[in-house]
């Protein structure tokens, strides 16, 4: 499955132990990605990621949105659960409507004024793979003309707390991102495109890690190396960070991802 | 006909963990609702719930571990898929409770233990539910997770059907679960839109009553069963209204049921009966109404299944169709229990009582937060 390349963009940021995180508000005004009140930081997160790839282009009505995450709206879950079960109160009505992975996606298509679909999909570290799939499938059947295509992860604070949570080293470090592709089918005029076909039988390559691990297949990376691990949620953000990062600097790459489900190759090229 | 054949089925609910049970409660004519008191709040509180009466905590987080696989056997087994077909079936999962109900579990006993140690969602990410199925069934083929609330499930079927008329899967396994949970329970009572009972575009409706409800639907390139049922597509758009409810307008519910309805080549007249979403809350039952007035000059028979088995959340897609096919094949689409004195200004008035079903095409509506609307098509197969 193929579809053109019509933008790229995102938002990526180590994060430290010591520091807050950074904040958002100021970028979201300067993309024009809309004020909301209530939102939470997997929202914004994918509020600025969305932006940045969609700014200056025409959205048609009805592209579709659709958001792949290994972990989702984590720090709305853990602000209800410490709620109810720390304090023992009754959670904040938006606090548990942030805790859905369809919130973003309605805070995107508010913002760009889209009425297509607006789907969540997640796959542990193939949230990309199977987020791309899904898109490719729709607009390789008519179902949407555009699709607005990103990965979303974030990592609340304490950083300690979150590798515990993760089961990780100590010293591993966290970062969040939102990393974004706009997608067109016939109609757009693109230099560049995305495909995407599943390898079953990539469980027999000798590829190192755990159940997700990957490499990097391209010709040349954007920028430093690929060093998909086996960590679900780290390969989930880097490789959406690697496409994205290529896509915008249209790159000819590919990226092998796999998981239990088998091997999945995303290729960008002109 | 291209689309996806439902090849098998099965639903545990709060009405019976299989089909004949769930008749069998359905005949009896009794909701199997129970009213549920959580007093681990400093405000308790109490609320209506349709649970699966297994005997067990309802808040044991073992309960998934221990319902999902019957259910997800009896799908599989009734599809009659033999080995090679199991290793590449792919997975595709529903739901809006996934590991929080063990989450929950794990930081209460965390916080009891040793307040300050404790860490709020220990279990995260959301492929529990595929990673147990695929162990179980010897799948090694890709999941689909979808978290679009209650869509969830609706959504992975349409994602499922796509899949299969792009010739990219022979089968797909769709599964829905939905299983008690404090987020769900108290985030909704928190919305204040829970009520005694649950009475779909009635006058005195007055909310929503959860539900515990997992199914497993099997879909299949290839016709075969009895009646022949097929999920031929569907639609979904984004109501931008609010992220807590349709428009009421029901500008939004009617475009997405024509979408559905012209991507199937379907027209409205040709419509034997809906499946409605029917929450019984003001808001939905008001955009759903307006939208079916603006699509159907003459409405088709409306029957809602919440009533039945309660809201069952992001599950409710996968659910509402295992028992809603369960109805076809006996013929009769199922009327509801105390369903009130309908809503006149929505001038939707669901079945009260079982109606003779004919073959030709349904829709099944679902709609959530976030401005998730999804609408299915089924045909029954002459």
């Amino acid at each position: 499955m193929k579809a053109g390349l019509l933008a790229a963009g995102d938002y990526f940021a180590p994060l430290a132990d010591d520091a807050p995180l950074p904040a958002l508000d100021a970028a979201l005004r300067e993309v024009g990605a809309g004020s909301f009140r209530r939102i939470d930081r997997f929202v914004q997160l994918a509020l600025l990621g969305a932006a940045r790839c969609a700014r200056g282009h025409n959205l048609r009505p009805g592209c579709g949105v659709y958001i792949g995450s290994s972990l989702g709206p984590l720090s709305s879950n853990i602000r209800v659960q410490e709620t109810m079960l720390g304090t023992r109160e009754w959670p904040m009505p938006f606090h548990f409507v942030n805790t859905l992975g369809s919130s973003a996606g309605f805070y995107i298509a508010s913002s760009f004024n889209l009425s297509g679909p607006s789907l969540f999909v997640s796959r542990r570290g193939a949230s990309l793979a199977a987020v791309l799939e899904t898109a490719l499938t729709d607009l390789a059947t008519g179902v949407v003309e555009q699709a607005l295509v990103g990965v979303v992860e974030e990592a609340p604070l304490p950083l300690a707390a979150q590798r515990r949570r993760l089961a990780v080293a100590a010293d591993m470090p966290l970062a969040e991102g939102s990393h974004w592709l706009l997608l067109g089918g016939a109609g757009d005029r693109a230099t560049h495109s995305v495909s995407f076909s599943r390898e079953p039988d990539v469980r027999r390559l000798s590829v190192a890690g755990a159940c997700c691990a990957g490499r990097g297949l391209g010709d040349a990376v954007p920028a430093g190396y690929m060093r998909l691990d086996g960590l679900p949620w780290h390969d989930s953000i880097e490789a959406a960070w690697f496409v994205a990062r290529a896509a915008e600097a249209r790159r000819n790459v590919a990226l092998l991802n796999r998981d239990d489900g088998g091997g999945y190759l995303v290729r960008l090229g002109a | 006909m291209s689309g996806a054949w439902l090849r098998g089925w099965a639903l545990d609910c709060a009405l019976g963990a299989d089909e004949d049970a769930c008749f069998a409660a359905v005949a009896a004519g009794k909701p199997p609702v129970s009213k549920l008191r959580l007093d681990n709040f400093n405000e308790p509180f109490a609320l209506h719930y349709y649970r699966i009466d297994d005997g067990a905590d309802l808040f044991d987080p073992a309960r998934l571990a221990r319902r999902l696989p019957g259910v997800v056997a009896a799908a599989v087994d009734t599809a009659g898929l033999d080995a090679r077909a199991r290793r590449a079936l792919p997975i595709f999962v529903g739901s809006s409770c996934f590991s929080i109900g063990e989450s929950e579990a794990r930081y209460a006993a965390a916080l009891a233990h040793d307040p300050d140690a404790a860490l709020a969602m220990p279990c995260v990410g959301f492929e529990g539910i595929a990673a147990s199925v695929r162990a179980a069934i010897g799948s090694e083929a890709p999941s689909y997770t979808w978290n679009t609330a209650c869509t969830s499930s609706a959504n992975a079927l349409l994602a499922a059907q796509r899949m299969l008329a792009a010739g990219r899967f022979e089968n797909a396994l769709v599964i829905g679960a939905e299983l008690a949970n404090l987020t769900s329970l108290a985030g909704f009572a928190a919305l204040q839109l829970t009520a005694d009972a649950v009475r779909p575009f009635a006058a005195a409706r007055a909310g929503i009553v959860l539900g515990e409800g997992i199914g497993a639907v099997v879909l299949s390139a290839t016709p075969r069963g009895a009646p022949p049922l097929c999920l031929v597509g569907g639609a979904a758009n984004c109501d931008r209204y609010s992220v807590s409810g349709a428009n009421p307008d029901g500008n939004s519910i009617a475009a997405v049921l024509r979408t559905a309805l012209a991507t199937t080549g379907t027209a409205a007249e040709a419509i034997r009966g809906i499946k409605a979403h029917g929450t019984g809350t003001a808001m939905n039952d008001a955009g759903e109404a307006r939208g079916l007035a603006q699509v159907f000059e003459a409405l088709p028979p409306v029957c809602v299944l919440k009533p039945w088995i309660g809201h069952t959340l992001g599950a409710c897609g996968v659910n509402e169709l295992a028992l809603f096919a369960a109805a076809l094949r006996r013929g009769v689409l199922p009327g509801a229990p105390d369903a009130g004195a309908p809503d006149e200004a929505l001038a939707v008035g669901p079945l009260a009582a079982d109606a003779p079903a004919a073959p030709g095409r349904y829709l099944l509506n679902q709609f959530g937060f976030g401005g998730t609307n999804t609408v299915l098509v089924l045909e029954w197969a002459a």
